[in-house]
């Protein structure tokens, strides 16, 4: 089997002075142009921008889904082209008919470049077909039609689809979407494993920026007809993610590696906390979400505690006392 | 995966109805011939007796007619639904039927058979203007759908075409003569009896070819049933493929329509029951499927058509819609859900 032989950080995928986009008949829509870069085996990149930033675009072109308007792309030297289904494998966003297929002939699809012209299936083929569905952990699935199916075990049966095809590469677009956290952070661990475990070069578009920054081995980063690229570390030190993702309503941060949404603070409090007690810090989390900054200044008018022996909050605005048994009531009159 | 033996079990079933509906065929008519004398006459080919005479310039081209009829529309009828991803469609939605239907007009109607002297070229001209008129359509269909990036809007500007069509028969039929109006109208009504052998042998080559044609792309078709894209990304050339089925389905709605009448119902019904009975939306076990219950349900159907003891014969384009369409609304009846079927 060819991807087996495959060695680590080799370049599978290169992209040279590509330009993206759409050619109409009367005008040229540029996407993106001058993309440089590559993609190397045994690596998962993500591949991030905002919506409409050109990451399907980008992803369809890579697919040969549409053509690129200049540049070249090469898969270990060779012109990308209908013939490279062998070295590219696709989960794309598009929806899939058939509901007549079980998951079985939905997976042997992925063996459609190796069959004969009449796409019968070897024993081989059902072997590999077997083993694709077992290392995407959908075994008892096999005769289930699609209809039927969730939709993580949707995505973990296209991604058996992919693994069928025995390329070396595997494009997915988006493929965490729709699918609830546990589904997004297992479908992407499992990406991650086949990209440690059998050496695929594997790209992923998505928006789950914090699973990316966790797990992928490298970040493209679209903005503005350009991809900024390098370890998701990386690009948070020199701050290039962060310059990217200002322009939306997010804050970096740096603590917990994720981003936090912005609030409008205007108004302040003093709240004090010493021990970072489960209730100060929701307490906190609290307060930050209505709009107050917790400040560590005593003389504020507005002051709150809490009393962890009653389990009760205690709030002062210029002296006059409240009690409170939930934050919910608290909140109300804050 | 599917169990195989099931799917072999029964295309033996379906083969050994075929057997019984081809004899059935040949025994039935105004004049009843028995089983034993039908296998003589087979099998000592043709000779003075009026039942050989029966049997060889009139039943056995029937029947020959019926099995080609019912091969051709299924499969044109199947190959469409695959690229339309449309339970509707057919040969007729594309509006290949309506240009043949128009191609008879001009012929019976607006005075093209004048052109034709002898009685042998009349004949060839019927069919000769109904292959040409479904061409003319067939050939704007294909030029639209080089442009056209979606199957849908190809399928919108088939039935476009359709009806640009039928409009123009209808005016042909407002100003033409009462005496050639009946003959269209009779055209129309469709008819598998008739049939010269010069005509069987031209409807058999056109039929096999397309057959044997189409099996070569079963492949992608099963590729087609996942998405275009996916399709596409496996390595399927659809633009190629998409070509190739509306000229496939051309062929086979063009000649059976100029020959036999525009047989509705059959294209669109064949592959629905092919799908249920077989459980499955493989091409490689459909295509088979089509065939054999296309060519007994319009064995079958001719018979009933012939009611028996009467010299009276049916128009078969009625026969196949009054007795299959409810045999078709039952099977969907039962499972309820067409879409799964894709």
């Amino acid at each position: 089997m060819q991807d087996t032989n495959l060695h680590k950080n080799i370049d599978v995928l290169a992209l040279s002075n590509l330009s993206i986009g759409y050619n109409t008949e009367d005008a040229i829509k540029i996407i993106a142009s001058n993309l440089n870069t590559v993609l190397k085996s045994g690596q998962l990149v993500a591949l991030l921008g905002e919506n409409g930033s050109g990451k399907s675009t980008l992803i369809r072109t890579l697919c040969n889904l549409q053509s690129p308007l200049s540049g070249s792309i090469s898969i270990m030297g060779k012109e990308l082209s209908q013939k490279s289904a062998k070295s590219i494998a696709v989960v794309l966003t598009s929806p899939v008919y058939a509901p007549n297929f079980t998951v079985y002939d939905m997976v042997s699809a992925g063996r459609y470049p190796y069959t004969n012209w009449l796409g019968k299936l070897s024993d081989n083929d059902h072997d590999i077909i077997q083993n694709s569905i077992e290392s995407v952990g959908v075994s008892e699935l096999s005769n289930r039609l699609l209809h039927s199916l969730s939709d993580g075990e949707h995505q973990r049966m296209m991604i058996a689809k992919a693994l069928a095809q025995k390329s070396d590469i595997i494009i997915l677009d988006e493929p965490t979407a729709h699918l609830d956290l546990i589904n997004r952070v297992e479908i992407t661990k499992l990406l991650q494993k086949l990209a440690k475990e059998e050496n695929k070069a594997i790209l992923m578009a998505t928006h789950e920026l914090d699973l990316a920054l966790q797990m992928a081995d490298r970040l493209w980063l679209m903005s503005n007809g350009e991809i900024e690229e390098g370890a998701p570390e990386d690009l948070v030190i020199s701050g290039i993610l962060q310059k990217i993702f200002a322009k939306l309503s997010l804050d970096f941060d740096h603590l917990s590696g994720g981003f936090k949404i912005k609030t409008e603070t205007t108004k302040s409090i003093y709240f004090k906390s010493t021990l970072e007690t489960n209730e100060e810090i929701w307490t906190k989390r609290a307060l930050h979400r209505v709009g107050y900054i917790v400040e560590n200044n005593p003389n504020n008018p507005l002051k709150l505690k809490y009393i962890r022996s009653t389990k009760k909050w205690i709030l002062s605005d210029n002296g006059v006392e409240a009690e409170y048994l939930n934050l919910d009531k608290l909140l109300d009159d804050i | 995966m599917k169990d195989p033996k099931n799917i072999y079990i029964k295309f033996i079933v379906l083969f050994i109805i075929l057997l019984i509906a081809i004899v059935g065929d040949l025994m039935v008519g105004s004049t009843y011939i028995s089983f034993d004398e039908i296998v003589r006459v087979l099998i000592h080919g043709q000779d003075d007796s009026v039942n050989s005479f029966i049997i060889w310039e009139l039943r056995l081209t029937k029947t020959i007619a019926a099995i080609l009829v019912g091969i051709g529309l299924p499969v044109s009828g199947l190959l469409l639904q695959s690229l339309f991803r449309n339970p509707l469609a057919g040969p007729f939605v594309l509006g290949i039927s309506s240009g043949a239907s128009l191609g008879v007009a001009i012929y019976v109607m607006a005075g093209g058979a004048s052109i034709f002297v002898s009685s042998w070229m009349l004949a060839g001209g019927l069919s000769l203007f109904s292959i040409l008129g479904s061409l003319m359509v067939l050939m704007a269909v294909l030029a639209v759908s080089l442009r056209v990036n979606d199957t849908l809007s190809l399928l919108v500007v088939g039935l476009m075409f359709g009806s640009i069509t039928a409009a123009l028969v209808s005016v042909m039929q407002y100003f033409s003569s009462a005496d050639l109006l009946q003959r269209f109208i009779v055209w129309t009504f469709g008819s598998l009896g008739g049939f010269s052998w010069l005509e069987v042998t031209i409807l058999s080559v056109l039929v096999i070819t397309s057959l044997i044609l189409s099996v070569f792309i079963v492949k992608p078709m099963n590729a087609m049933l996942i998405n275009e894209d996916y399709a596409r990304s496996l390595g399927v050339s659809v633009k190629n493929i998409r070509i190739f089925v509306i000229l496939i389905s051309s062929v086979l709605a063009g000649s059976i329509t100029a020959f036999a009448g525009p047989i509705v119902f059959i294209g669109v019904a064949i592959p629905h029951l092919a799908r249920n009975f077989f459980n499955t939306s493989d091409h490689k076990t459909l295509l088979l499927a089509v065939v054999l219950m296309g060519s007994i349900l319009m064995l079958v159907c001719d018979i009933i058509s012939q009611m028996p003891g009467y010299a009276t014969v049916l128009p078969i384009n009625s026969v196949t819609a009054i007795f299959g369409a409810p045999v078709v609304i039952w099977i969907i009846l039962q499972n309820k859900r067409i879409n799964a079927r894709y």
